[in-house]
Formats: structure tokens, C-alpha cells, sequence
């Protein structure tokens, strides 16, 4: 794959609702919001669940399959221990608002730079 | 409820194909936030992390997947009993139960075996674990850090008594193959040792059988042989080191250690010969000679199973050592160290008997207290010691109380009998404290001369009271004797006399805690006087970082003694000013004096060794004196080769870490 393809495809996947899968058998949904090339992951307003162990084969348990959830925040996940990804296939309103609001932030910010720079080169 | 897309092959090519330290970001996600994660499955962040990842979760299920319970061969019963004594040795070592002796799937109950012989091993081991705990949790001088007590409500072998076990033990291993039986008998040796412990308060030879025991211990200890390293298939599927991963709390596991058989058996070994040395408590008849001991057990590295073991003998039946009564012994200790007359036995007060038995009840639970420290392991001994100041310092408001009422005298004085005895134990407890500083090096180099100085300031009190105590007490055998002489005539009452002179004279050498304290203070004395020599020569240890203010740390450094009264709280004024004092000195005159100082340390102990063995280790002895010698050397020859060489000189502990040698290289 090409870095600039993976780089795409993560990207993509910011912001977004996800669930990862942890080698002691526990599924961590949160929005995605890091990753590098050793496949750490973080995850902002993580909630976690126990349940039975997955494995590659079998479909995503349910919301109500999972037991005992319980919120943890700001996480971090190994790669060593990320057994799958998954990324909902509707992501919740609230969070393509925000991610809305962050794009446009990001023009913004982007537009600003570029006029200071422009200034700069002015001057 | 939505649906799950599985993106787990995409994800993981597409996080391998990015370059090496690349992040790929959610830009409000920022820096100062990444930091604030919780590492999942790092044990020391992440409190749900399930650590019971194994597929056997009882014994159980260990059966169902095969554990074997019968044939066993005889490298495989030799493996298991020798991976038992090892975990045994872990938990001794105070690493968990749950991670140790309890791994064992036959320890969950040993009655699944249908193998005889390793069922009475098992149910022994049980017996064993349980009467370790109970020893331990008696004798209350280990915290968690150093033996973990909780067995986890395992039912530790209800089902047969231990005299039954003891006995089905004593007839099996007389069938046994030599090196089954070797370790069956070296569990029967523990169990009877163990069994006369528990109960030697009620029989009246329970200490001669314990003895016993112990020896027949010792030597089964030292005849065997680690026999089976061999990697067992049997002994690792009896063996699940997560077993009990449900039982322990939801904090992050202890890491355990990892040691050879041949190292269990000599750790079992040397807290054997500790518990044997801690027997001759029963030879003690003073608090002197109790403290002596205590001096010598404290500085044997003795395990926490063996120093609860000492600390029980102690602490026997109310009294010290199952038969010294303490308020007399404390009261016996004033009376031969000074001659006080109030402490004399069999002596009524007229006045002030309440205040007299308050001191003697506060002087006992001191003395107590400061044995129960030599029960501690190292770390703890010293924390524990600088909170005997408080008690000191009631001690000695005590003692000046008693001292004011009884000798009349209009005001307090620190001279005064019982002042002095409580400064005395201050002054001891002090030095204790300054010492252990030095042995667990919690020092930085700069900080040595102000613990030197303060050392040498505590040793000079303590040598001052001694030498007047010791005055006053030749002072009175000398009018006793007079008084006699003058009584007396005749050509028989001067052969009596002339004896009963003799014995006084005996009686009335310095005792052995004056010569010590005169070494103590010669060696800090020497190490003051050698730094503030390499300081002239611009060669002082490195100074303190900038951002570490000296006088902080000195009074912080030295806060446990601000509570007792004798010696005076010095303050970094005094330390600065006395330093000072030796500015009239040149580093030639310094090096000399510090030279002179080491040899009077050197022949103070010399003296000490051959006069007084039993106070401290000779090994111990054996190494302050090389020290000495060694540092006298070096500080003879430094003014010639010392000067012109660039760098600090710098104090470094030998591995007997009793005091530091003067390095010039």
C-alpha cells in the first residue's frame, strides 16, 4: 500500500466512532484520534466492555451483547495488544457535527497561515 | 445499535505502510492531551486489565485438561517437592501466596492425588504454609513489603491434623527412595520445628525439642542436593502462575523473583541458622545482653519468617525472652550501669513511687519498641528508629522528673542519673540511626562531612555520659570500699576484704558500649577531619547542586533528633562554625590528625574484638577495622601524592558498606 493511500484511509477514519478489539478480550469503542506506524491507537471518550474473546472470524457482538461498560476516557491501545478494528457503519450525528466544525477549523487555521506567510513574504 | 464494518487488515496494512514516526492525528487532539492516556495492558495503568488469561481456572479444570494424579516417576516427584520448597522460598522472600506457594494445582487440595506419597507431601506443605502464617501474623514485625500474610481463605489441610500429617510423613518417607525421602524429611524437620514453636510456651521442654529440631533441620538442609533443574512436563502442568490471578486485588501484580533451586534451599539454609542464632535469646539475663544480641541479629539479614520467629521468643508469656522480668531488667540496667541507689533491688521509695514506676513503664515500652526495630529489615529499621525519638523524648522528661523529686534538687540537670541513662539510649538509638543512613547510602558525597560531623557530635555525647556514669560508679565502690576497710580488722576480715576488692575492681571496667562509642567517634572524627583536608586542597567531594540549599537538607537530614533533649538539636549554624573552627589548620596538620584518628578507630575496635566478641559480628568488626587501617594509610600518604592530582576525592562504600574508604584515584 502506498503511504500516501494509508495515510488517506487513516485519516479518514479520524474522528470516527471505532471499536477496537484487546487481546485480554475486552472491546474499547471510542473516537478515533491517533495512530502511527506500530499501530497505537488512541482513543478519545473510550468506553469499555467485557465480554466473550473475539476473534477474526466472528461478526461484532451486539451493543447488547456487551457486558459490564464502563467509561475510561483517553486511552491508549498497543498495537501488540489490538486484536481488531471495526468503525461504525453510521457514525452518530454529534460527531460528524464536530468533525464538520473541526474541518472548518482546520480552513481557517490553514487560510490564516497562509495570509501570515503572505505578509511575511510581503514584508 | 448500528452496525460494524471490520477494517482490521486495512487498518493494520495501512498503519504498517506509514513511515517510522509518523503520527496521523486528530489535530484537536494535543500533546499536553496524548499524555493523559491510559496505557491499556500496562499493569501499572490500566485496572481492568484481565490478567487471568489462562484457560485453567481451578483445579478443576487443570483435571479436566489432564493434570496428571497418579505414576508419578521418581524425577518427577523429586521435581514438584523441589519446585515447592522453591516457591516456599519466594513467599518467605515476601513475594504473594496467590503468586507463589498457592500456584500449585495439588495445593488446591491435594486429596485429587492419588499418588500417597505426594499427597502427604501436599497435605505437609499445607500444614506448613498455614503454620508460617500464624507464626508471622504473632509476631506482627513484617509488613506487606517484605512477607505477604493473606492466604486467601484456602482451606490449609482442615480435613487432617497436623500431628496425623507429621506422622503419615515420619512413615512414608522411611519407604522412599533416597532422594524422596531427603526432601520428606526435610518437611518433617520443618513441621516439627515448626509444631515445637507454636506450642513451646505450653510444654515445658518445647525449647530444647524446638532446638533439636532445628538442628536435625540444619543438617538435613546441608546434606541435600538440588536434584531436579530437569525442565518436568508434570511439575509444569501442576504449576499455573495465574492461577490465582482472581484472588489477588485489582492493582497491578508484583513481579516475582526467579531463583534456582540450589538458591531456595540456601535461603532456607541461612534463615535456619538466623532462627538458631536467635535461640541464644534464651541465654540473655539483662537488657544488656539482650540489646548485644539484638545488635548482632539485626546486622544477619535475617528473612521476615526468622526474624517473626525471634521477635515471638522475645515477647514471651509478658516477659523478655519467656523468664526476664522487664520492668526489673530495666530497673537493673540503671542500677549497674551508675549505681543509682533508687534503682537498687529491693529498694522502696519514700516519695515519688508513681512518678518512679511511670518511668520504669514508658523506659519498658522504649526498650520494647527498640527491639522490635532489630526485628525489621534494614529500610524499615531506620524509618522506625527516627519515630523512637518521640518516645525518647518523653523517656527523658520522665527521667528528669524522677531525678529532680528523689535527689532534691532545685532544678533539672542533664547530669543527673536517670537523665543521663535516658540520653544514654538516645544517644545509642541515634548513632543506630546515623549508621544505617550510611549502610543503605542514602547519602550524596557532599552530605558525608555534616553526617560525620553530627556523628562525631552524638558519639562525644554519648562517651561524656559514660565516662560520668562510669565516675560516679568507681567513685561509690571506691567509699563502699573505704567504709568496709574502715569497718573491718583483723587477719581474716583483710583476706575477705582483699577479695571482695578484687571482685569490684573486676566488675568495674568501662562496659563494652563505652569502648564502641569511642571508636564511633574516633572514625568520625578521622572522616571530618579528612574532608575539610581535601576541601583545603581543593579536592572536597562535588559540591551540592546549585538548586540544593545545604542547610535544608542538614535539617531535614537530621529532624528526627529535634525531639530528645540530650544530645542538643544541632543546628546548621553550630555545624558551620565548628567546620570553621578548623581554619587554623593546614591540610598537612589535617591529614595527620585525620591519620591518628583512623588508628585510634583501628585499636579502639582491635580492643573492642578481642575484649567483647558476642556484642557485634567479628565479621563485621573484621571489616570497620580493615577500613581503618586502610584509611589511616591513605591519609598518611596524602599530602605527598594527593596535591597536584585534578578531581575530587571521593568516599566509597566497600561491599561490607559498614563505613566508607578514602579513594585518592
Amino acid at each position: 500500500m502506498a503511504e500516501e493511500e494509508a495515510r488517506s484511509m487513516l485519516k479518514g477514519l479520524l474522528g470516527k466512532l471505532v471499536r477496537v478489539g484487546v487481546s485480554d478480550g475486552r472491546i474499547v469503542q471510542g473516537v478515533f484520534s491517533c495512530v502511527d506506524n506500530g499501530c497505537n491507537i488512541v482513543l478519545t471518550h473510550a468506553n469499555e466492555w467485557k465480554g466473550p474473546p473475539i476473534t477474526g472470524a466472528d461478526a461484532w457482538p451486539k451493543d447488547d451483547e456487551l457486558e459490564f461498560r464502563r467509561p475510561i476516557g483517553l486511552v491508549m491501545i498497543p498495537g501488540d495488544h489490538v486484536s481488531r478494528v471495526g468503525v461504525a457503519a453510521q457514525q452518530p450525528q454529534h460527531l460528524l457535527d464536530a468533525q464538520a466544525r473541526s474541518n472548518s477549523d482546520e480552513d481557517v487555521s490553514q487560510q490564516l497561515q497562509e495570509t501570515l506567510s503572505l505578509q511575511g513574504n510581503a514584508a | 445499535m448500528c452496525d460494524w464494518e471490520d477494517v482490521t487488515g486495512a487498518f493494520k496494512r495501512s498503519c504498517a505502510a506509514l513511515p517510522l514516526g509518523e503520527l496521523v492525528r486528530d489535530p484537536r487532539l494535543s500533546l499536553h492531551d496524548a499524555l493523559q492516556a491510559i496505557e491499556l495492558i500496562d499493569p501499572r495503568m490500566d485496572a481492568g486489565m484481565d490478567v487471568n488469561l489462562t484457560a485453567v481456572n481451578t483445579l478443576q479444570d487443570a483435571l479436566d485438561n489432564g493434570l496428571k494424579v497418579d505414576d508419578f516417576s521418581e524425577a518427577e516427584q523429586i521435581g514438584l517437592m523441589d519446585q515447592m520448597f522453591n516457591l516456599l522460598a519466594l513467599w518467605y522472600r515476601g513475594n504473594n501466596a496467590g503468586q507463589t506457594v498457592l500456584t500449585c494445582m495439588y495445593m488446591h487440595d491435594p486429596r485429587v492425588l492419588k499418588c500417597k506419597e505426594l499427597q502427604i507431601f501436599f497435605e505437609g506443605m499445607l500444614h506448613l504454609v498455614q503454620a508460617t502464617q500464624t507464626i508471622c501474623l504473632q509476631a506482627s514485625c513484617c509488613e506487606e513489603e517484605d512477607f505477604v500474610t493473606s492466604l486467601y481463605g484456602f482451606d490449609m489441610c482442615s480435613w487432617k491434623p497436623f500431628a496425623a500429617v507429621l506422622a503419615d510423613i515420619n512413615a512414608t518417607m522411611k519407604t522412599q527412595p533416597e532422594n524422596v525421602a531427603h526432601r520428606m524429611r526435610l518437611l518433617f524437620h520443618l513441621l516439627s520445628a515448626m509444631q515445637q514453636y507454636l506450642k513451646f510456651n505450653a510444654i515445658p521442654n518445647g525449647l530444647r525439642m524446638a532446638t533439636h529440631a532445628l538442628s536435625d533441620l540444619d543438617a538435613c538442609l546441608a546434606t541435600l542436593e538440588a536434584g531436579a533443574d530437569v525442565s518436568s512436563g508434570e511439575r509444569d502442568s501442576a504449576l499455573q502462575p495465574t492461577i490465582n490471578g482472581h484472588l489477588l486485588a485489582a492493582t497491578p501484580l508484583r513481579e516475582i523473583e526467579s531463583i534456582t533451586t540450589q538458591q531456595a534451599y540456601e535461603y532456607l539454609r541461612h534463615e535456619i541458622v538466623c532462627i538458631k542464632t536467635g535461640m541464644h535469646i534464651f541465654s540473655c539475663r539483662t537488657l544488656h545482653a539482650l540489646h548485644q544480641f539484638f545488635g548482632r541479629f539485626a546486622r544477619m539479614g535475617a528473612g521476615a519468617f526468622a526474624r517473626s520467629v525471634v521477635h515471638r521468643c522475645f515477647l514471651n508469656k509478658n516477659k523478655w525472652a519467656g523468664k526476664i522480668d522487664p520492668g526489673q531488667a530495666v530497673r537493673e540496667d540503671v542500677y549497674n550501669w551508675c549505681g543509682y541507689a533508687i534503682m537498687a533491688p529491693g529498694y522502696k521509695p519514700t516519695r515519688g513511687a508513681e512518678q518512679l514506676s511511670a518511668f520504669v513503664g514508658v523506659a519498658v515500652e522504649f526498650e520494647e519498641n527498640t527491639v522490635a526495630i532489630a526485628c525489621q529489615n534494614c529500610p524499615r529499621q531506620r524509618r522506625r528508629l527516627a519515630k523512637v525519638f518521640t518516645s525518647a523524648a518523653t523517656l527523658s522528661s520522665l527521667a528528669t522528673q524522677v531525678d529532680v523529686t528523689h535527689l532534691g534538687a532545685e532544678k533539672p540537670s542533664q547530669h543527673h542519673p536517670l537523665t543521663a541513662w535516658a540520653g544514654r539510649r538516645a544517644c545509642i538509638a541515634g548513632l543506630e540511626f546515623l549508621m544505617l543512613g550510611l549502610e543503605l547510602q542514602l547519602h550524596a558525597q557532599w552530605e558525608l562531612l555534616s553526617v560525620f560531623w553530627y556523628m562525631r557530635h552524638v558519639a562525644g555525647w554519648l562517651l561524656t555520659i559514660e565516662t560520668r556514669a562510669f565516675t560516679q560508679l568507681r567513685e561509690a565502690a571506691e567509699a563502699q570500699a573505704a567504709s568496709t576497710s574502715a569497718a573491718g580488722g583483723g587477719g581474716a576480715a583483710k583476706k575477705k576484704k582483699g577479695k571482695g576488692k578484687q571482685k569490684k575492681q573486676k566488675q568495674l571496667e568501662p562496659p563494652d558500649s563505652w569502648r564502641l562509642a569511642d571508636a564511633w567517634s574516633a572514625f568520625a572524627d578521622a572522616y571530618t577531619l579528612a574532608l575539610v583536608a581535601c576541601d583545603r586542597l581543593g579536592r572536597a567531594p562535588p559540591p551540592p547542586p546549585p538548586l540544593v540549599d545545604p542547610r535544608i537538607v542538614f535539617e531535614h537530614r537530621f529532624a528526627p533528633f529535634q525531639d530528645v533533649v540530650i544530645p542538643y538539636p544541632a543546628s546548621y549554624d553550630l555545624f558551620c562554625s565548628k567546620i570553621a573552627d578548623l581554619d587554623h589548620l593546614n591540610a598537612d596538620e589535617l591529614f595527620e590528625m585525620a591519620a591518628n584518628a583512623f588508628g585510634k578507630a583501628a585499636s579502639d575496635i582491635s580492643t573492642f574484638k578481642t575484649r567483647s566478641s558476642e556484642a557485634e559480628p567479628q565479621s563485621r568488626l573484621d571489616a570497620l577495622q580493615r577500613v581503618a587501617q586502610r584509611n589511616k594509610i591513605v591519609c598518611t600518604i596524602a599530602t605527598k601524592s594527593f596535591a597536584d592530582k585534578p578531581g575530587s576525592v571521593v568516599l566509597k562504600f566497600t561491599d561490607d558498606k559498614v563505613m566508607p574508604v578514602i579513594d585518592l584515584s
